[in-house]
């Protein structure tokens, strides 16, 4: 399913259109699997997590804005928001952080997404101008859902070592991406 | 955890596109992507630079690798979106004998050919009906449509606004939500719709009733609950 696709899907969602969910499920469900069994581990979780996300896709469908960035990234935000939510669920019952999951819509400006058709390759690129363990953290976090807590860990450095070296990278790949 | 106190030398600038990248990352501890969320509600600075990050980082999607999830599963979700109400709806009983609306429509024909020498004037029959059947709102509504005339009726059988709102009848026309009008507060109306707008509905039309804010939508598209949808259908 490609992008123009997706996002039909959705307006139709939005309306209510049950045959236009189950199209949008057949098309994206195993890319959306894909997200939350990488970050969860494990396929009962995992399914969990796609549930939940699928029903907030249904409910929110309303919300993307075709203008503000890609359909599928859109939906790839929501279960990994989702997946990241149980993740952290798991070690803090209080953790629960439905109302940042929601907001957490991808949305560049209508400039950001005319420049993403052109910059597909530009966070790689950036990413690799960066110090090779950064890099790594980096693609952790967000392959993975790792916190700054669960990288302090690994890394067996205190939390706010790990935080202000990974903020310095973060500002370097901000100024290599642009504004 | 608590926020890094000891002073750096990084800008506001460049603090904030770090925390926003932070943010966008999900590094953060709760307490903190709560006040992140929250500034992000407030401030369009911080929100156009949290966008700025997730769309840079949407590119690291490509390496999340596609899994076929269980086949049972899309039954799952199905059952808990689109559970039917326990008893079959009023609608849903008029509905159900949809022979009622084909008898209709061979009647409608025997008419036309009875019109067809019957002097011109005589009102036409409708040939596209909307069965609407409720949704979280809990509304019924059935419309009958004239694509010639432009003529609307949509007569309701159940569902109403809460004081102070209206209900709202939109279609949906090349993906956008069009509004067809706001419906008077009576079981049964009547819209005349433009010809340009008439002719772009069809067999298969999405329509749907809304509730909205008294004076209607403020925004263009539907804002407020949905009580009822449906389709047209050429009978």
């Amino acid at each position: 399913m490609d992008q123009d696709e997706i996002a039909e899907h959705l307006a139709r969602c939005a309306l209510g259109d049950r045959a236009a969910f189950r199209a949008l499920y057949d098309g994206t469900a195993a890319k959306l699997y894909g997200v939350t069994l990488r970050i969860l581990g494990g396929r009962a979780e995992a399914e969990e997590a796609l549930q939940e996300a699928f029903v907030k896709i249904w409910t929110n469908a309303g919300r993307y804005q075709p203008g503000r960035g890609a359909a599928a990234a859109w939906m790839v935000a929501i279960a990994r928001n989702q997946a990241i939510d149980a993740l952290r669920s798991r070690r803090a019952p209080s953790a629960s952080l439905d109302a940042a999951a929601e907001i957490a819509e991808p949305g560049p400006g209508p400039e950001a997404a005319a420049l993403a058709a052109d910059d597909r390759r530009r966070l790689e690129t950036c990413l690799g101008a960066l110090p090779a363990d950064r890099a790594a953290a980096v693609r952790a976090a967000y392959m993975e859902g790792h916190s700054y807590e669960d990288l302090a860990r690994r890394h067996a450095v205190p939390l706010n070592t790990m935080r202000t070296w990974l903020r310095r990278a973060l500002i370097s790949l901000r100024e290599c991406l642009g504004r | 955890m608590s926020a890094v106190d000891e002073p750096d030398d990084l800008t506001p600038t460049e603090r904030d596109a770090a925390l926003a990248g932070e943010y966008a990352l999900r590094l953060l501890d709760p307490a903190e992507e709560a006040a992140c969320a929250a500034r992000e509600a407030a401030d369009p600075a911080f929100a156009a630079e949290v966008a700025r990050w997730r769309a840079d980082l949407a590119e690291l999607d490509a390496g999340f690798a596609p899994v076929a999830p269980p086949a049972a599963l899309r039954a799952r979700i199905e059952a808990r979106l689109f559970a039917e109400p326990a008893e079959p709806s009023a609608l849903a009983r008029l509905w159900g004998s949809l022979a009622l609306w084909r008898g209709l429509t061979a009647a409608a024909a025997a008419a036309a050919v009875w019109l067809a020498v019957a002097p011109p004037g005589a009102a036409p029959e409708p040939d596209l009906v909307a069965a609407m059947g409720p949704r979280e709102g809990g509304g019924e509504f059935v419309a009958t449509f004239d694509p010639t005339t432009g003529r609307l009726v949509i007569t309701r059988l159940a569902g109403a606004a809460d004081a102070g709102r209206v209900l709202e009848l939109w279609a949906l026309v090349d993906q956008v939500p069009v509004s067809l009008g706001l419906l008077p507060d009576v079981p049964r109306a009547e819209i005349e719709l433009p010809p340009d707008l008439a002719q772009r509905l069809g067999d298969g039309t999405l329509v749907e009733v809304t509730e909205e804010p008294e004076g209607g939508s403020p925004t263009g598209g539907p804002t407020g609950t949905v009580l009822a949808l449906g389709y047209l259908r050429d009978i």
